[in-house]
């Protein structure tokens, strides 16, 4: 990536960051879905802190607790941002500028899912805290830190860029409608149902192959994995993202050269 | 149809004040509105189209009072309404547009609403286009599609923001005939920047800046403002600095020719000239600026 | 007039709300055709068909229904006609109302022809099965996008009560006057959980979703009669 390409991705990611941060909606639909779970289950954590559970595995409860509404948010939110710019009339001017498409989709992704994702950071940091005074143990900072990275962004990552990529090609409401039943079904779903779902699998983008396999954090169904397959789910999670926005690229610039 | 306006105020928010109190009366025939980005040119006219509603004040449309909701509906009855940014719906054609809108006018007879929309493609050269979409317009198309809208219902009172932006010269000419032609039998109020359109078609206007009127009167009293302040000079030299607002620079044979307005004689080599519109838009609009000083370094 | 306009608001509510209704109850056939064909019992096709209309056809309606709020393209020019856009925007939620409604009652009456529709009611009144969350949600969806003059909000907001619903339904049944209110109460009055559920309130249950819908609609109408909220355009 050249200097020029390098500065434009990073201004991309900027400003659509700071447009997507000043939407208070954002802050708080997210915001609330995020600790709603907690509210709901009577300001409890999934891991009951005067348990003596590990530290490890409160931190990792409660990333999942807040996985479990948050991403619903989260996604809808970031549904509308490809087709705003067509919507506003704003691509015109764009398509004549030198920074790439790359960089003007690199840059909406990841500069709108940072900043929409801060609203459910910032729950989940305050609890994280609080689990780190209960605990008195200084080192639940740079783990929750970990925890975040390991369990909450593969998932955010991966429904963030199926919705900056699917409202390509579909109608943005029928794929709030469709998002909605994806999380529901693929993540909240319990498989004792016996209907298949991606809840408890690798797939299952709330994070809880990860919670389980690296910190014992108690999944959906009671099952417990291996670390290994904590692993493979961060890796399928962050491919599949790879593979919505490549899918989205190669879309966009068919569609340009068309005309 | 006249209009009074007395002691019109508008505030946003209860922060914003984006009108301070207008008195206006604009009579009969055309009438321009002129004034800066930000003015309340177009918080005025929505509140004259019953879109919004004065925090203060009065406003009387043919004796209909716009905050009650019966003169309210008794105004838009006799309103044609041209929008600064007039969406419209691309998977539409233009007929079927205007019969859409003609339906939400009131007019209910599909043979007389047919017959109307066919009078208004035609005068405003669009019937060779009436079955194409929107989508497919051009920018002064779509304009065009826009007057004949506002045009349905016969309006008494039409009211135009900003009608010509982006159209081209001849496009521009023929919608500033079409406004004066109509402007013979209704009220047209025309909010616009542009001061040659007010200049070809209006005998009176007002002009706004910063919520207050700042004049209203005729086109030629608004010219003689700029009375003996206007100034041509042609020069290879530096431009001129000062006091003064550079209203136009053209680059000659012989140099750089200006037009200047300033209070003084800008240089000894400036010659006086006849004032236009523009010039006494200026020259208003110094008088709220007194302190506008070109410097020496910028032309 | 009025035929000539509903055929133009016809077209005005867009492939989104015609299409999203459509794209649910095709679901519903594929899943209840593959159930049969597995060798289900019409018992058990019956109940997943009852609880998949109350749960997704609703979800399928409000989603779309939000996008009839702050989207015209010639909203302004609406706020000077004669005609309220406040009648214009009911007209297209009546549409957006409707068409699902239409689609859930063909799909009922086909599989109660068939045997599968295994709601404990009469067939008119075992249409609240779907209806009342349907109107419910919807209702809500379109108030809260009005409120906040954003469509995409407003489908968060839907989502979320969704989602909060299926997932702690639960929570509803720990109080009397609360399970009144539970947008799924068919759904946990088929399922085993909570086994202490109380059965014998389902019609009050859709009657009181159906008079508190009033109550969101009464909003809407409110709302859209505030022309300087509609134009001033919510943050984008």
């Amino acid at each position: 990536m050249t200097s020029g390409a390098f500065t434009a991705l990073r201004g991309a990611i900027g400003y659509e960051f700071r447009m997507q941060a000043r939407r208070k909606a954002v802050w708080i639909t997210v915001g609330l879905l995020s600790v709603f779970p907690f509210v709901a289950s009577g300001l409890r954590f999934t891991v009951d802190l005067s348990s003596g559970a590990p530290l490890p595995q409160a931190v990792a409860g409660w990333a999942l607790q807040c996985m479990l509404f948050g991403p619903l948010g989260f996604g809808i939110m970031l549904a509308d941002r490809l087709r705003r710019e067509h919507r506003l009339g704003a691509t015109e001017l764009f398509d004549t500028l030198p920074v790439s498409m790359d960089g003007r989709l690199w840059g909406k992704y990841l500069g709108a899912a940072l900043a929409t994702m801060a609203p459910l950071f910032l729950v989940y940091a305050a609890g994280a805290g609080y689990i780190a005074i209960r605990y008195n143990d200084w080192r639940a900072i740079p783990l929750a830190v970990a925890v975040f990275l390991l369990v909450n962004i593969p998932g955010l990552a991966f429904v963030g860029a199926f919705s900056i990529a699917c409202p390509a090609v579909l109608w943005t409401p029928l794929y709030w409608v469709l998002f909605t039943g994806y999380w529901m079904w693929g993540n909240n779903l319990d498989p004792e149902t016996g209907i298949p779902t991606l809840s408890g699998t690798w797939l299952e983008a709330a994070g809880s192959a990860t919670a389980n396999g690296f910190f014992n954090a108690p999944s959906l169904n009671g099952t417990t994995v291996a670390p290994w397959e904590g692993v493979l789910s961060i890796a399928l999670l962050l491919g599949g993202a790879l593979v919505a926005m490549l899918a989205c690229r190669f879309y966009l610039k068919a569609v340009a050269q068309r005309y | 149809m006249d209009i009074e306006i007395t002691g019109l105020a508008k505030t946003f928010k209860g922060r914003v004040r984006a009108l301070r109190g207008i008195d206006l009366t604009i009579p009969t025939g055309m009438y321009g509105l002129l004034g800066p980005n930000g003015a309340g040119k177009t918080t005025l006219i929505r509140i004259l189209a019953g879109i919004l509603r004065p925090t203060a004040g009065s406003v009387r449309i043919g004796g209909h009072d716009v905050t009650d909701p019966a003169g309210r509906l008794a105004i838009k009855r006799q309103l044609g309404y041209l929008p600064q940014e007039l969406g419209l719906y691309p998977d539409l054609s233009a007929r079927e547009f205007l019969d859409y809108i003609g339906i939400l006018k009131g007019l209910g007879s599909r043979s007389a609403r047919q017959a109307r929309i066919d009078e208004l493609l035609d005068m405003v050269a669009l019937t060779s286009v009436a079955n194409r979409k929107l989508k497919t317009f051009s920018g002064g198309m779509k304009r065009r599609v826009g007057i004949a809208q506002a045009l349905l219902n016969d309006p008494r009172l039409l009211i135009v923001d900003e009608p010509t932006a982006g159209l081209d010269p001849e496009e521009r000419i023929r919608f500033r005939n079409l406004l004066s032609g109509l402007a013979a039998s209704r009220t047209v109020v025309l909010s616009t920047h542009i001061v040659e359109d007010v200049a070809q078609t209006a005998h009176r206007l007002a002009v706004l800046n910063g919520g207050h009127v700042l004049f209203q009167g005729s086109s030629r009293e608004l010219v003689t403002v700029a009375q003996d302040q206007v100034w041509t000079l042609t020069t290879n030299g530096p431009p001129p600095s000062g006091p003064l607002t550079v209203v136009s620079t053209l680059h000659q044979v012989d140099g750089i020719q200006y037009r200047v307005v300033a209070g003084t004689q800008p240089t000894p080599e400036a010659l006086p000239a006849h004032p236009s519109l523009e010039d006494g838009y200026v020259a208003l609009m110094r008088r709220e600026r007194p302190s506008d000083v070109v410097p020496a370094e910028v032309a | 007039m009025s035929v000539q306009l509903w055929r133009h608001e016809l077209r005005r509510v867009g492939w989104a709300v015609w299409g999203t209704p459509l794209v649910v109850l095709a679901f519903l056939a594929v899943v209840v055709v593959t159930m049969a064909v597995i060798g289900e019992s019409d018992q058990r096709i019956g109940r997943w068909s009852g609880r998949y209309l109350e749960i997704a056809l609703p979800l399928g309606a409000a989603l779309v229904a939000v996008t009839l709020v702050n989207c015209d393209p010639i909203r302004e020019l609406q706020l000077s006609l004669p005609l309220s856009y406040r009648a214009t925007v009911l007209r297209r939620l009546a549409v957006a109302m409707s068409w699902p409604a239409l689609l859930a009652t063909i799909a009922v009456a086909g599989l109660a022809v068939v045997g599968w529709w295994r709601i404990p009611s009469s067939l008119v009144s075992s249409q609240l099965v779907w209806l009342a969350p349907l109107v419910w949600l919807t209702s809500v969806a379109v108030g809260s996008a009005l409120l906040v003059r954003n469509p995409t909000t407003g489908s968060v907001v839907a989502a979320g009560i969704w989602l909060i619903e299926l997932v702690f339904g639960g929570l509803f049944f720990l109080h009397d006057w609360l399970s009144q209110l539970h947008l799924f109460f068919t759904s946990y009055l088929f399922s085993t959980f909570p086994p202490d559920a109380p059965t014998s309130d389902w019609l009050v249950n859709r009657l009181v979703l159906l008079s508190t819908a009033g109550l969101a609609l009464l909003g809407v109408w409110l709302l859209l009669g505030r022309d300087e909220r509609l134009l001033l355009e919510a943050e984008a």
